[in-house]
């Protein structure tokens, strides 16, 4: 470990504290980055400008403040809460494939949003005249605490939850949810099944302030408030048992950590649709530069979770301007080669 | 003083264990003897609080378990089971360091990490990959963080340390390291050590005291002399021994 320390990079990697500053900066410098392209081109100087609330040309101002900054307030926030939640489930799991999705938050919110778009016409209709736009990520994001809670329940017997039992209660009722899901696709018209393709790959271009302002709560919560868990889920990663012997609360730690995923993974994909792989990975990331101390891999994945929903948005939007790709097609695309080749090049410190 | 309260326990309609009331001193290195099956471990958890219906039957320092948060039971006792699973890529320190419960700076924490160490003489070990170790050293690692646990809290608290075949996975040099650093702590720092063990000889010479079970109940418990003759091993494990007088003084037990 000394050997390397002459590599300033290796310096920085090997610091934690570091590490995560700089990846604090890289984040911003992506964001900053972000705001100056589309399809209308905007110097730094406007961009600046405009943020600070003394823009030459209105338009500029509009197009920054209403239609860019959201889109990168979201994708920050999207990507830290899928990421720190990743990370937060391969601690509880015990098992670093483990992602949000296995405690049925994704599928609850995609049958949520399934049933609005299939049956909103229908059988939904005084809940969507009701709501307008807010019908679907509302259903998303109830169909996600539903299922999850749905699941904690089946798991948990005598005031005791079995974290074993969840992954396999897990499995069977992401199964069902597929079946629903599918069933209802089946019967969807033509526009509605366009609807639902688009929402299954993930986008960010909703992105407004109202949008925002629901799901901030929900993910802040879980960022700032997961990486408290970080020692007992450390220590949770040699067992239930153990971790009890060290005096940590495991029934607190358990619907601590279970809770804040599924409010930070319900309302992320309650706004963006389902965008796989950054849970998966954001964590693994982080691992193969600081080690397993959750400590560091927390806030870590909050941080490379937004970058790499950021990055891939800025890719999504700006391949084939002036149409998009949906975000979900570029984080599987571009991310699962890049986490074949980062498996491949840290093999012993990922080490499974 | 740890004690077991006509301690009795169900599993599944099975009698497990069977109106055990047992005291555990501390300052005494106790060994509990018996075939497998015999509900050792059974006991062992009862004693660390891990069984609900063990928590209004087991008292610690004259209040029962149930009274504990696990905060401040963790002060009390710490405990190796028979096997840990950790398969994440934690340095040794660090596994080590979770052993720290009290909030200490940063600095005492590393050299507290190191002295757990040195008490197992692995120091050279702390910047290596857990998953790296082999399946005896990873066992003294995981001694290193159990005794840490109790190791720095204050010499006036009632200290346990709760050991489920500590030292199956280690060759012989060790496992008489591990047990001369249990009788040093049991004589110095008066930690009561209770252990489950499947070797009579390693028991014979160590314990202070020893309890010999059989399907859930106490066949006998006292001294080494009292416990380990060839009457109660024939009648428990069935087997045939010869009991020899060691010259030290402990006594050898041999199957015929």
């Amino acid at each position: 470990m000394l050997t390397e320390s002459n590599n300033p990079l290796s310096t920085v990697l090997k610091n934690p504290p570091w590490l995560l500053f700089w990846l604090g900066v890289f984040l911003f410098v992506l964001a900053f980055y972000s705001l100056s392209i589309g399809a209308m081109s905007i110097t730094p100087y406007d961009l600046l400008a405009s943020l600070i609330g003394q823009a030459d040309q209105p338009q500029t101002a509009m197009i920054i403040t209403e239609i860019r900054l959201p889109r990168v307030v979201l994708a920050i926030l999207v990507g830290a809460g899928l990421g720190i939640s990743g990370a937060a489930m391969q601690g509880l799991f015990r098992n670093p494939l483990a992602d949000p999705g296995l405690v049925g938050v994704s599928s609850g919110a995609a049958l949520g949003a399934v049933m609005i778009i299939v049956l909103g016409a229908t059988w939904f209709h005084g809940w969507l005249s009701y709501l307008g736009a807010a019908a679907l990520p509302l259903a998303a994001f109830l169909g996600g605490l539903a299922v999850t809670s749905l699941i904690y329940r089946l798991a948990t017997r005598n005031g005791r939850t079995d974290v074993g039992l969840m992954l396999l209660a897990g499995v069977a009722l992401n199964a069902m949810s597929g079946a629903a899901i599918g069933l209802l696709s089946y019967f969807a018209s033509a526009e509605q099944l366009r609807s639902l393709t688009f929402w299954s790959l993930g986008s960010l271009a909703s992105a407004d302030w109202s949008s925002i302002s629901m799901v901030s709560v929900p993910i802040l919560l879980a960022v700032i408030w997961l990486p408290f868990s970080a020692r007992g889920l450390n220590a949770f990663l040699m067992g239930e048992a153990v971790s009890k012997h060290m005096g940590y609360n495991v029934k607190q730690l358990k619907w601590m950590v279970i809770g804040l995923t599924a409010l930070a993974v319900g309302a992320a994909v309650s706004v963006s649709g389902v965008i796989g792989f950054v849970g998966l990975v954001a964590p693994h990331i982080v691992r193969s530069l600081t080690g397993p101390d959750h400590r560091w891999v927390m806030p870590g994945s909050a941080l490379v979770g937004a970058l790499l929903v950021l990055g891939a948005d800025l890719i999504a939007r700006s391949l084939l301007a002036p149409s998009e790709i949906p975000i979900g097609i570029i984080m599987s695309a571009i991310g699962g080669p890049f986490f074949l080749w980062l498996l491949m090049q840290r093999r012993p410190r990922v080490g499974f | 003083m740890l004690r077991t309260h006509h301690l009795s326990i169900e599993l599944n309609h099975q009698c497990i264990l069977s109106d055990l009331d047992m005291t555990f001193a501390p300052g005494k290195l106790v060994v509990l003897l018996g075939p497998n099956g015999a509900g050792k471990t059974t006991l062992l958890k009862s004693l660390a609080g891990d069984l609900i219906e063990a928590l209004p039957q087991v008292s610690l320092a004259g209040d029962f378990l149930e009274t504990y948060t696990p905060e401040v039971l963790a002060t009390h006792r710490a405990v190796m089971p028979q096997s840990i699973q950790l398969d994440f890529p934690f340095l040794v320190s660090e596994v080590v360091e979770m052993g720290l419960i009290q909030q200490f700076s940063v600095s005492s924490r590393q050299s507290k990490v190191m002295e757990a160490l040195s008490w197992f003489d692995m120091t050279e070990l702390a910047h290596r990959n857990y998953l790296t170790l082999s399946g005896g050293e990873q066992q003294r690692v995981q001694l290193a963080r159990v005794f840490a646990q109790i190791g720095f809290q204050p010499e006036s608290a009632c200290r346990y340390l709760l050991l489920d075949e500590c030292t199956a996975h280690l060759d012989l040099a060790h496992q008489h390291q591990v047990f001369k650093l249990l009788k040093n702590w049991v004589a110095q720092r008066g930690v009561g050590v209770i252990m489950v063990l499947h070797d009579l000889n390693l028991a014979a010479q160590y314990a202070d005291d020893l309890v010999l079970m059989h399907q859930g109940k106490l066949v006998c418990q006292g001294s080494v002399q009292q416990v380990i003759t060839e009457q109660h091993i024939a009648q428990v494990y069935g087997i045939e021994v010869q009991i020899h007088q060691n010259s030290h003084g402990w006594p050898m037990v041999a199957p015929i």
